[in-house]
């Protein structure tokens, strides 16, 4: 049985951390204000900067908040939450208290009467061949078990390390080629197209890539739409653009909602 | 209350100062004025639903050399609301020179709300008082991204004289 439900709210690429309080301000707004009017909420992924365990700072005030918020959310309205690539080690225990259901990466739900496939959109970025392979190994079971029993302070570092290493070469490919950078970090059509055509669908939903769009695309005789999540930041408004946003679909179908204004 | 004239090729914007509550950025703010800094300056960060930033660069993003940086009086009570005029800065909190901007949104999250780097947030000195339809031409152009700048107007938006109508 696929989830189905009359009208829905999707956000993604939240990146919490203590250090964005205003992000995360309007993350708490959102869970208590903006969701009343739909049946479900889909949060599809990277909610959180990084994520080492649920142990990790289940005691930090910033956690016992994000936990309150979500719970109160999804006391009231059905919470799906999809896992992303910073995030992925989001576990039981953490869902249990904050009473979500996971979904799996890519899920089948159907909105408002139309069928979409729901992702986080890190899966989809073959062109980063890389990436793909880290992903590969970081999704094994035994690895990630194997993690969680490591020490706090070396989980820590581990994750600063890759924080790290990510953002440096984000510079790099940055200034050699941003052509080149916004191919390979972005989703490519073929897998698209695979997976849509796997689970015969012709809507898909995915975050990831802060690109956020509708797009109708075609790949030989196969066409299909496509919608991109934004990522939110309202901590950096002296470089980025300030971004808090929301795809509502309802029985007046699909639309970009902006919560900046709201 | 202090007024500037901004005469810009889109047309001319009146701001009006509120010295009692922000006396250093508009004192800062005058300075500029007076000294000609904002003469042939453009608003290169445009952002429709935002808001509209210049007073620091040169046609073709160059930088102009500013004075010393202030001191950060967004805990005055001023709101960044719409058609407000607030100092620009980096993410020091009390890093603000000469380039300012103009809330063309109610920007809540713009605001003050803790002494420390995440929550000061950005200090309102003066309100526009005439010519707000030009700051809704400006928010409307084109925009683009040029080099590592993003959000740059299409074709620049030049504020040719800014000069002190009342002090």
């Amino acid at each position: 049985m696929i989830p189905q439900y009359a009208s829905a709210l999707l956000i993604s690429d939240l990146h919490l951390t203590p250090s964005m309080p205003l992000t995360a301000q309007r993350f708490f707004d959102f869970c208590e204000k903006d969701t009343s009017q739909v049946e479900a909420v889909f949060i599809l992924g990277d909610l959180f900067e990084y994520w080492i365990g649920d142990d990790a700072t289940a005691h930090s005030p910033f956690q016992q908040e994000v936990k309150r918020a979500l719970a109160n959310l999804s006391a009231k309205t059905k919470t799906y939450y999809i896992h992303g690539n910073r995030d992925f080690l989001v576990g039981p225990a953490f869902l249990k208290k904050t009473g979500m259901t996971a979904l799996s990466d890519p899920s089948l739900v159907e909105l408002a009467g139309q069928q979409y496939l729901l992702s986080h959109g890190d899966a989809l970025c073959t062109a980063d061949v890389g990436y793909q392979i880290f992903r590969s190994w970081t999704r094994k079971p035994w690895l990630q078990k194997g993690f969680l029993c490591l020490p706090l302070a070396w989980r820590r570092s581990v994750a600063n390390h890759l924080r790290g290493n990510s953002h440096a070469q984000y510079q790099r490919n940055a200034r050699a080629s941003y052509q080149k950078n916004q191919i390979k970090t972005n989703v490519t059509q073929e897998a698209c197209a695979a997976i849509l055509r796997s689970h015969s669908v012709d809507k898909l939903i995915h975050g990831h890539t802060h690109l956020p769009a509708h797009h109708q695309e075609q790949l030989g005789e196969q066409s299909w739409q496509r919608w991109v999540l934004s990522d939110w930041d309202l901590d950096h408004p002296e470089g980025a653009r300030p971004r808090a946003s929301a795809l509502m679909i309802n029985a007046q179908g699909v639309r970009a909602i902006d919560l900046i204004k709201s | 209350m202090a007024k500037v004239l901004l005469k810009t090729n889109q047309g001319d914007i009146t701001l009006t100062l509120d010295a009692a509550k922000a006396p250093k950025s508009v004192a800062n703010f005058l300075q500029y004025v007076k000294s000609g800094h904002y003469d042939g300056t453009i608003f290169h960060r445009v952002i429709n639903n935002f808001m509209i930033q210049g007073g620091g660069m040169t046609a073709g993003l160059k930088q102009k050399p500013t004075g010393a940086e202030i001191e950060n009086e967004a805990n005055n009570g001023l709101k960044n609301e719409l058609g407000t005029v607030a100092m620009a800065r980096t993410s020091d909190p009390h890093s603000a020179t000469a380039q300012f901007f103009i809330n063309v949104n109610d920007n809540e999250f713009l605001n003050h709300t803790a002494q420390n780097a995440q929550g000061w947030g950005y200090a309102v000195f003066g309100k526009v008082t005439e010519g707000m339809d030009v700051v809704d031409t400006i928010r409307k152009v084109k925009t683009g991204n040029s080099g590592f700048h993003q959000d740059v107007p299409a074709e620049d938006v030049v504020i040719e004289k800014a000069s002190v109508l009342e002090e």
